[in-house]
């Protein structure tokens, strides 16, 4: 019996990739470089020692950010990659599930698309003829199997992908999170699969980010960062501390605002995550914080209130003025948009900015924000600073995605779950960006205090009063 | 779910990467047992080739038809040299060219342009470079049916001699294999690979008597004819059909070391480098 020795085995594994620095890609420029002794590569060890053993029927969850390595890992134990360095091991016949219809030539039917793809699992021809019938089946496309795989949708391809993935119980299945194509029901059959191979001792290694998954179907779970192992052991507690050791201000605080009896939240104003869901409203509402900005400053750029969208966002950066060499901060205020539209000039959020000079004879001053914002997704938005307005925007739903709106909310910082900017180009394509996600007012030597959020929209007089009463405390 | 049952699943598949055979042997053993994915690689090249244009397979015969049509004519009046049957004397020669040109390079693009697959399923590579010489052996028969038909419109004497021609194909296969899979290696580390064969294609072709008899290079110059491989490979399997004579000894020993040769060189540089290519993806 088998079942003793270990099904899988990794032994101080190192993954190295290599690429050609300075970008040299042809026989003439190798040869050049080569003589004068300029060829290099620049290495990247995407896993550095990683070790551990599963025995059959094991289900391993391996969890990290992304470019933690998993992927790599999952490579590994599919030959995709051999390792640089170290032993792996695989006792037994290793089925990857790593791309649904990665085969798949759109121009075969779906019948000679199988037969392709179960030939690239290693099936020799008997044994695609006996499962045959079996894959066709289970995909549940028998009227379109005929059809060019071109005429398929990704839900029947990704269906079609995971029949023949998974045709014959494989003794180890590897996973990198396929699971969330294709409709719920078939999902389900999916999951039931793979659960059925559980049962009968196959060995299922599992990337995903979705934890939930994670905790409840795997019996050993891996953190893996930067290539290395950070912690092995019962799923509850690697996901804890995962959470908590990898980014301990994003765990999302709840706060109960039924217990509360002012009009506003007060929010912690250093780099905390919040549950949106009691506490904020996209369709009224007030921020308003003070500040504390320092001429000598050079980062000076922060995010000092952002919603997980990007809908909301109260942020500042420091600019020196060309013609005068003042350092000036500019505040902006966003409210209702996360998507920059192109308006003929410029792409742009729904925003409101101004310039603000430090008094020449402080260093140091505290400055009262406060913005406002009145209907979602069509609505305006109102920027004070100082008890005073300083500009008024009307947005509208162009400026936003069809994302659902915000579950958490950030002080000081951005939430790592910001998924970044999205541009609608003029011709209505949209471009991704993520601008440096390390502007946080710890690394921009800025503070915050009083950083209230109320669920109404208060009025100008309203801040107004607030600013003066806090200005009295400044002093 | 029966068959997942019925299936008995005591594999004997062990993969230790610590205590591997050969990677020569590997590679074979790997290529024997994805035999079926060769047989579905050729299949799915000659089916995408013909399956949607009237003119596919046409136009397989068409191609060296309409090429010998426009070297005879413009050949056998420039030149003034007179060759016999010169249109089954190119017409030997392009078919035989396409082969190896199109074998060699398809091996190397089609493992370039698989990079997306290499990435997420295992497959032994040497996969791309046998189907391309499998896809242009059936290219190849399918052509020599009009070169046939008209040898024998042309009253070319037809020997048992073309009996010995089925060798030479074969010789010029595992010769071809083995440079496709070195170029293959080659292509992994160098990105113009690509380019450069079909530039030195070019030169090869003229390189080669194909179009023109070898006494039409002077004297001092033929025996850079005869550092050509291809040469060896051509004459082995035109000589037969041409002439109706089974070319001489040197010819076939030359031609098995040469192939054996390149088998060996490929073989054993392509096993032993490929694996880079997952890291340069």
């Amino acid at each position: 019996m088998k079942n003793h020795n270990p099904v899988i085995k990794f032994e101080d594994v190192a993954v190295r990739y290599r690429v050609p620095h300075e970008g040299f890609s042809g026989i003439k420029e190798y040869s050049v470089r080569l003589l004068q002794r300029r060829v290099y590569y620049e290495e990247f060890w995407a896993l550095r020692g990683v070790s551990f053993e599963l025995n059959g029927g094991d289900v391993f969850g391996i969890i990290g950010r992304n470019g933690a390595g998993k992927s790599t890992m999952l490579k590994v134990m599919a030959r995709v990659l051999q390792p640089t360095r170290g032993r792996v091991v695989m006792d037994g016949h290793t089925a990857p599930l790593l791309e649904l219809g990665g085969g798949f030539h759109p121009e075969l039917t779906g019948r000679e698309n199988i037969a392709l793809n179960m030939a690239l699992l290693g099936f020799n021809r008997r044994q695609i003829n006996e499962l045959f019938d079996s894959v066709v089946d289970f995909s549940e496309i028998p009227e379109f199997i005929d059809a060019p795989l071109r005429t398929y949708s990704t839900g029947m391809i990704a269906r079609l992908g995971f029949s023949v993935a998974t045709c014959q119980r494989p003794e180890i299945l590897i996973v990198d999170e396929v699971l969330s194509v294709g409709d719920v029901q078939f999902q389900q059959k999916c999951l039931d699969r793979m659960l059925a191979f559980r049962q009968s001792g196959t060995t299922i290694v599992i990337v995903s980010h979705d934890l939930g998954t994670v905790q409840s179907f795997c019996n050993q779970v891996m953190w893996l960062d930067h290539g290395e192992v950070q912690v092995i052991g019962e799923p509850e507690e690697v996901i804890e501390k995962y959470i908590h050791l990898d980014s301990p201000e994003q765990v999302p605080k709840v706060i109960d605002s039924s217990t509360m009896q002012e009009k506003y939240v007060e929010l912690d104003p250093k780099l905390q995550v919040y549950s949106a869901r009691t506490i904020f409203s996209p369709n009224e509402g007030t921020v308003t914080a003070w500040v504390k900005i320092n001429r000598n400053n050079r980062v000076g750029s922060a995010v000092l209130f952002h919603t997980e969208d990007s809908r909301f966002v109260l942020y500042t950066q420091i600019h020196i003025d060309p013609e005068t060499s003042r350092p000036y901060y500019q505040f902006t205020a966003r409210a209702g948009g996360n998507q920059r539209t192109s308006d003929k000039v410029n792409a742009t959020f729904p925003e409101v900015s101004t310039k603000y000079f430090i008094d020449d004879d402080t260093n140091e001053q505290w400055v009262h924000l406060a913005m406002t914002w009145d209907g979602y997704p069509q609505g305006q938005l109102n920027f004070m600073l100082d008890g005073t307005s300083v500009g008024v925007h009307k947005y509208s739903k162009i400026s936003n995605d069809d994302q659902p709106l915000p579950s958490a909310l950030s002080v000081g910082m951005r939430p790592l779950t910001w998924p970044g900017e999205r541009i609608l180009e003029a011709d209505g394509s949209f471009t991704f960006r993520r601008p440096d996600s390390k502007s946080s007012i710890y690394d921009a030597q800025l503070e915050l205090k009083s950083v209230h959020l109320y669920k109404e929209k208060l009025s100008i007089d309203e801040i107004s009063e607030i600013y003066k009463a806090g200005q009295v405390k400044q002093s | 779910m029966n068959n997942l049952q019925k299936q008995s699943l005591q594999s004997d598949e062990y993969f230790d990467s610590a205590s591997r055979p050969s990677p020569i042997v590997e590679e074979i053993l790997a290529l024997i047992k994805y035999r079926e994915l060769v047989y579905q690689f050729v299949s799915r090249s000659i089916k995408t080739r013909y399956k949607r244009s009237v003119l596919g397979v046409f136009w397989t015969l068409l191609n060296p038809l309409l090429t010998m049509i426009v070297l005879t004519i413009i050949f056998s009046q420039v030149f003034r040299f007179s060759v016999d049957n010169y249109p089954i004397y190119v017409l030997c020669g392009l078919v035989i060219w396409n082969f190896y040109s199109n074998a060699t390079s398809g091996a190397m693009s089609d493992m370039l342009w698989s990079g997306s697959l290499l990435g997420r399923i295992y497959i032994p590579k040497s996969v791309f470079a046998v189907s391309a010489i499998g896809t242009g052996l059936i290219n190849l028969l399918i052509s020599l049916i009009p070169v046939f038909i008209i040898a024998l419109v042309l009253r070319v004497q037809i020997t048992p001699a073309i009996l010995v021609m089925p060798f030479s194909v074969f010789l010029l296969a595992i010769f071809s294999l083995g440079f496709g899979l070195t170029i293959s290696t080659a292509a992994v580390f160098f990105g113009d690979m690509e380019p450069v064969y079909n530039v030195l294609l070019m030169i090869w072709f003229y390189a080669t008597p194909i179009i023109y008899p070898i006494d039409v290079i002077p004297e001092q110059f033929q025996w850079l004819i005869r550092f050509n491989p291809l040469f060896y490979f051509l004459t082995i399997f035109r000589e037969p059909l041409y002439n109706g004579t089974v070319p001489d000894l040197s010819f076939w020993v030359i031609s098995s070391l040469l192939a054996l040769g390149m088998l060996v060189i490929g073989a054993y540089t392509f096993t032993s480098r490929t694996n880079e290519y997952a890291y340069r993806i």
